[in-house]
């Protein structure tokens, strides 16, 4: 059943955006013109401090989102009801434009393991996903965007694409979708498929937000080559070229650019996210002509 | 194939642990080649987690030293994973693991400096703008009552060695002050809190240590002065009021039934 969305006023421009990190924070609250918006992990504030503080005065400012790391939707014993309110409290006081987390699993036993771990693409797991997504919508009152993961591995037991889970997902529980473009080719390469070939694959009217990230490539003892969902780079060539092929064919997105290890000095980060908006606007004027 | 259930604590085993054989068999691909592919997700975990408990114990990292620092961090996670995503809170344990291992036996003062450090990060997590108030009692006084809260940021430090010192010190970048500063000796009760935008490190006199301790595990004020009294330092009333009246992390409120007020 689709959620009601109850977006906050302060909706995420369709433009291009940064994620906001910690060494950023004083530089973006004394002067937050340039820049969109900006998306935050919930959970580095959850600890309260000094930080959150400082989050609430960059919010009177600009648009912000949501983007958690810890709800573990894919977990087979249910979504943490602590974790749940926690998040329920910082949407009520950030008043986010969208919220969103990832299409895996980081808690079992108890343990919460801080990777996004990946999930068979199976019946059962898609029962569990998408009834720990509900209870999440339910909790918080809110539209889920869900993110296709990056993934080194795939699994015997898998009985769909990634494409047709979260396509069900969409149709189940009227989640939208947080395309990552990055991930997606990051995947692709590490288990032999091709990007493009799965790049419409997706339910494109759901994609409410497109990320964009840079990834590092590892050879492996064996010789193989692993494409390393890392963030400490620009974004890859060859996932330009596919955002730019999807925002010509399915329209322009509020779109990310993200950077979480080696953070650089802001300018580069709104030196890409530049550059994602120059094709953000390409992309606006031929869907005008279109229309 | 396994269960989602299943497949999940297989995960949790060949990460944490070197069981990988049960998660190898539901991946596809040669085993060793799988292995390896496990390992990026083994690696960034157990990164993350160190990572987070870096971030807490920045002295104690550069008082054993980064190679030392990494390969005890490792070891505690494996024994002791996080339970939630908020990874500022993970890491409570990590003072009392590093005081049970006997290559430190002889460096009692690292895991106290552990403490230290802790007990400031998580007052650094009590919102400077939301100063939430901790434990608040009411003292009968001469004219009326008076109304006394801790700071909710509160956290106080026992400590064999004077770890107030090292910690300054390595704080500052002036390690090479360490060896003058008398590793061994120095008792020391300390309180931990916020001060203007910064946090503070109060020390305090045993007495005056134990009895805010004994207020904010929720003892009632007739028992924590009870329990001060116990002590072997004589007890003096008067000598604790002053102190703890002045000490910035303490509030007080005169409450005059004839209707004035005051605010110390």
């Amino acid at each position: 059943m689709p959620f009601p969305d109850t977006s906050s006023p302060d909706r995420i421009p369709i433009a291009a955006g940064i994620g906001l990190r910690f060494p950023h924070h004083r530089e973006v609250a004394a002067a937050p013109r340039g820049l969109a918006w900006v998306e935050v992990h919930p959970e580095n504030y959850m600890a309260g401090g000094a930080m959150l503080d400082r989050l609430d005065i960059i919010r009177r400012d600009l648009p912000v989102s949501l983007h958690g790391v810890g709800l573990s939707l894919g977990s087979a014993a249910g979504v943490d009801s602590d974790h749940v309110a926690r998040l329920k409290a910082m949407i009520d006081r950030v008043e986010p434009g969208l919220v969103s987390d990832h299409l895996s699993w980081s808690v079992a036993g108890g343990v919460y393991l801080p990777d996004l771990l990946p999930l068979p693409y199976t019946e059962e797991a898609l029962r569990i996903t998408a009834r720990n997504i509900d209870d999440v919508q339910s909790s918080i009152g809110r539209t889920l965007l869900i993110e296709n993961p990056s993934r080194y591995l795939a699994f015997h037991h898998t009985t769909m694409t990634e494409a047709e889970f979260l396509s069900a997902l969409v149709a189940r529980t009227g989640c939208r979708l947080l395309y990552d473009i990055n991930n997606l080719f990051v995947s692709a390469r590490n288990l032999g498929e091709d990007p493009a070939a799965t790049l419409f694959a997706v339910p494109i009217d759901a994609v409410a937000e497109i990320h964009l990230a840079g990834h590092t490539c590892k050879t492996l003892e064996d010789g193989a080559e692993v494409r390393i969902d890392d963030h400490g780079s620009t974004v890859a060539s060859e996932v330009w070229d596919l955002y730019a092929r999807f925002i010509r064919r399915a329209g322009p997105r509020p779109t990310l650019i993200e950077w979480d290890r080696e953070i650089p000095a802001l300018d580069l980060l709104k030196a890409e996210a530049a550059k994602a908006q120059r094709l953000l606007d390409t992309a606006h004027v031929q869907e005008t002509l279109v229309a | 194939m396994p269960d989602l259930a299943t497949l999940q604590s297989d995960f949790v085993r060949a990460i944490l642990g070197a069981d990988r054989g049960a998660a190898c068999a539901a991946v596809v691909g040669d085993p060793a080649f799988v292995s390896q592919r496990l390992s990026i997700y083994r690696d960034t975990v157990l990164s993350g987690a160190c990572d987070a408990l870096r971030l807490s114990y920045p002295v104690t990292e550069r008082l054993v030293g980064t190679d030392f620092f990494d390969q005890t961090a490792l070891a505690f996670v494996r024994q002791a994973p996080p339970h939630e995503p908020v990874l500022a809170r993970y890491g409570a344990g990590f003072p009392d693991f590093l005081q049970s291992l006997p290559t430190l036996a002889e460096l009692p003062y690292i895991s106290d400096v552990a403490r230290l450090e802790w007990a400031v990060d998580q007052a650094g997590h009590v919102s400077p703008a939301h100063r939430r108030p901790g434990r608040r009692f009411i003292l009968p006084v001469e004219a009326g009552s008076a109304v006394v809260t801790l700071a909710g940021s509160l956290r106080l430090v026992e400590s064999a060695t004077s770890v107030h010192a090292i910690w300054r010190a390595v704080r500052a970048g002036d390690e090479e002050a360490l060896p003058s500063l008398g590793w061994t000796g120095g008792r020391q009760w300390l309180a931990v809190h916020h001060a203007d935008d910064d946090i503070a490190v109060t020390p305090l006199s045993r007495p005056a240590w134990t009895l805010c301790a004994a207020l904010l595990a929720g003892a009632t004020v007739d028992w924590a002065i009870a329990a001060t009294s116990r002590l072997p330092e004589p007890f003096d009333e008067a000598a604790i009021a002053v102190e703890l009246l002045a000490a910035p992390f303490v509030r007080v409120e005169l409450h005059d039934p004839r209707g004035s007020e005051g605010v110390s």
